[in-house]
């Protein structure tokens, strides 16, 4: 970007003297995790990194230059989603280990923060184990996972749009988020209401109100792979969505940085 | 005799109470297995370090009893996932692939012999990310008709929290586990040691916001609290640990009730035999 008040800070822009150079300067590495995985007829399979990559990269902007942006990781754990094609999935031991051999090797350069920025469900577990393992390995000053959606403050605004109350993947929050953050992984003419299966609209619910975790395949959920009805989908919903994060994910990473000195 | 094992009436379901041919003999009867998971861990000055998997070990086993015989408890593994409590003496802990390929091969064993269904029931908060993985991977080697994990005090009603006044930082060795223990289990409660967790700023700070937003970080444990408890274990009464594993039982009930109609067990089909011979 040309402007100066919306530069980012990307490593797979720098060379390595530029990064030497500003080790000093950054306080945390961000390192965005998703997936490579179906998304209904909605969303291109690179819904999930493409909406962390940019996401992050939108943080670098807001805190330029004090957030670097690690390059995105492609796929994450998505056997779940196997049964549709144009998935690709990794083991949690494969996705585990790349991610505790990126952080090694950012951290014998000398940068002490990490902080996972997730777009995808299935990496929750998977990501909880890796920053254990990290931790253990690596033992940089910090590393923590998140995922964006527990920073979108959805029950206050999902309180302005339609919305099924029954998404959470390749829905109407997916798309909206899409629409303005992402609108190349959008299939604007392609846009279809859910096909659940009763096992979706009946049991999946008791399993999320008693966080009962169970690895069913997404068929038997949704015959189209889908969730929610992604023809409500708005830029409005998205922009709202995305804008609640980013601003809640500022403050957080000012709140870690400060409760986490380096020695 | 304890206060919830001198109400209990009826048999219980234990696995390794059993002979094999006992065993071969209720096969058909058993719709679910769980299997107990939970810790060897620090729990402050107030609970035994085998707190967790005391819990959950007899959460089970009062399943098995309101349940009887429909389900069957496998035995309890007694370590879980707890590098965070290596600080204080006493835990033991497995890495998480150990931990992983434990249950795994548990699990294998039991389908080997022919159960379908199976329950991992957690006592230890450290576990269930572990466990959300183990559940996937299980299902991908072995195909169990039902492989799911859970914890108890998702079960919890939160009125009985309310009602027996629990402070805001409860979650180990606090006043809910304490009086849970002091119903389910009163052999893990130090009665004569029972103390307030000694928490540290980055518990009631920065640590309220990582919960907001469900962050995980690996946090040593002596950094969130110097004694290794959490709340206040002084408030615990044998009243509030009856309400939570009560209205924990029934749920947990209800919700196994579900399950079993939600993941019918395939028939074995003879004629899909003839797949293997040749076309006629």
């Amino acid at each position: 970007m040309s402007d100066e008040t919306t530069r980012d800070l990307l490593l797979a822009n720098l060379s390595w003297p530029e990064v030497r150079d500003l080790i000093d300067d950054v306080d945390l590495v961000l390192i965005p995790v998703g997936s490579n995985e179906q998304h209904g007829p909605n969303l291109s399979v690179n819904f999930d990194i493409a909406h962390s990559a940019e996401f992050c990269r939108r943080v670098s902007e807001r805190t330029y230059p004090k957030v670097l942006v690690a390059p995105a990781v492609p796929w994450g754990v998505s056997f779940h989603h196997m049964n549709f094609p144009g998935t690709i999935t990794l083991s949690t031991d494969t996705f585990n280990q790349v991610l505790l051999e990126i952080v090694a090797s950012l951290h014998a350069h000398g940068f002490e923060r990490f902080l996972f920025v997730n777009g995808h469900g299935g990496n929750v577990a998977p990501l909880g184990v890796a920053v254990v393992d990290i931790q253990e390995a690596v033992n940089p000053t910090f590393v923590a996972a998140c995922s964006i959606f527990n920073f979108q403050d959805r029950a206050e605004v999902d309180k302005l749009y339609k919305t099924t109350g029954e998404g959470g993947h390749a829905c109407e929050r997916e798309t909206s988020v899409g629409m303005y953050l992402a609108p190349q992984t959008v299939k604007t003419d392609a846009l279809a209401p859910s096909q659940m299966t009763d096992l979706s609209r009946g049991f999946r619910k008791t399993l999320a109100k008693y966080g009962v975790s169970v690895p069913y395949r997404f068929d038997e959920f949704t015959t189209d792979g889908a969730l929610g009805d992604a023809t409500l989908s708005t830029y409005e919903y998205g922009r709202d969505l995305t804008e609640h994060a980013l601003t809640n994910m500022v403050a957080f990473i000012e709140e870690l940085v400060a409760n986490s000195p380096v020695e | 005799m304890t206060d919830a094992t001198a109400a209990a009436q009826g048999p219980t379901l234990l696995l390794e109470n059993l002979s094999w041919p006992e065993v071969d003999a209720l096969r058909d009867d058993v719709e679910v297995v769980l299997i107990p998971v939970g810790s060897n861990e620090q729990h402050g000055p107030n609970l035994t370090v085998n707190y967790d998997i005391a819990h959950s070990a007899a959460i089970c086993r009062e399943l098995s009893r309101q349940m009887y015989p429909r389900v069957l408890v496998a035995p309890a593994i007694p370590w879980g996932v707890s590098h965070h409590h290596m600080n204080f003496p006493g835990t033991i802990t497995l890495s998480t692939s150990t931990f992983i390929q434990v249950l795994l091969e548990v699990v294998g064993s039991l389908q080997q012999h022919g159960f379908e269904r199976f329950l991992i029931v957690n006592g230890h908060g450290g576990n269930r990310e572990p466990l959300g993985v183990a559940v996937v991977d299980i299902q991908e080697a072995l195909e169990p008709t039902f492989i799911g994990a859970l914890s108890p005090w998702s079960f919890h009603d939160p009125a009985a929290h309310e009602k027996h006044g629990k402070t805001a930082y409860a979650g180990h060795a606090c006043e809910i586990e304490t009086s849970i223990g002091m119903h389910l289990m009163p052999e893990t409660v130090k009665q004569d040691a029972l103390v307030k967790g000694e928490m540290t700023e980055l518990t009631t700070g920065f640590g309220r916001l990582l919960s907001k937003y469900s962050v995980s970080v690996a946090y040593r444990f002596d950094r969130l609290t110097t004694n290794g408890a959490l709340g206040d274990a002084t408030i615990s009464t044998v009243e509030y640990g009856r309400d939570l594993v009560e209205s924990t039982l029934s749920g947990m009930e209800a919700f196994i009730e579900e399950l079993i109609l939600n993941a019918p067990i395939p028939e074995f089909a003879d004629e899909d035999d003839d797949d293997l011979l040749p076309d006629e």
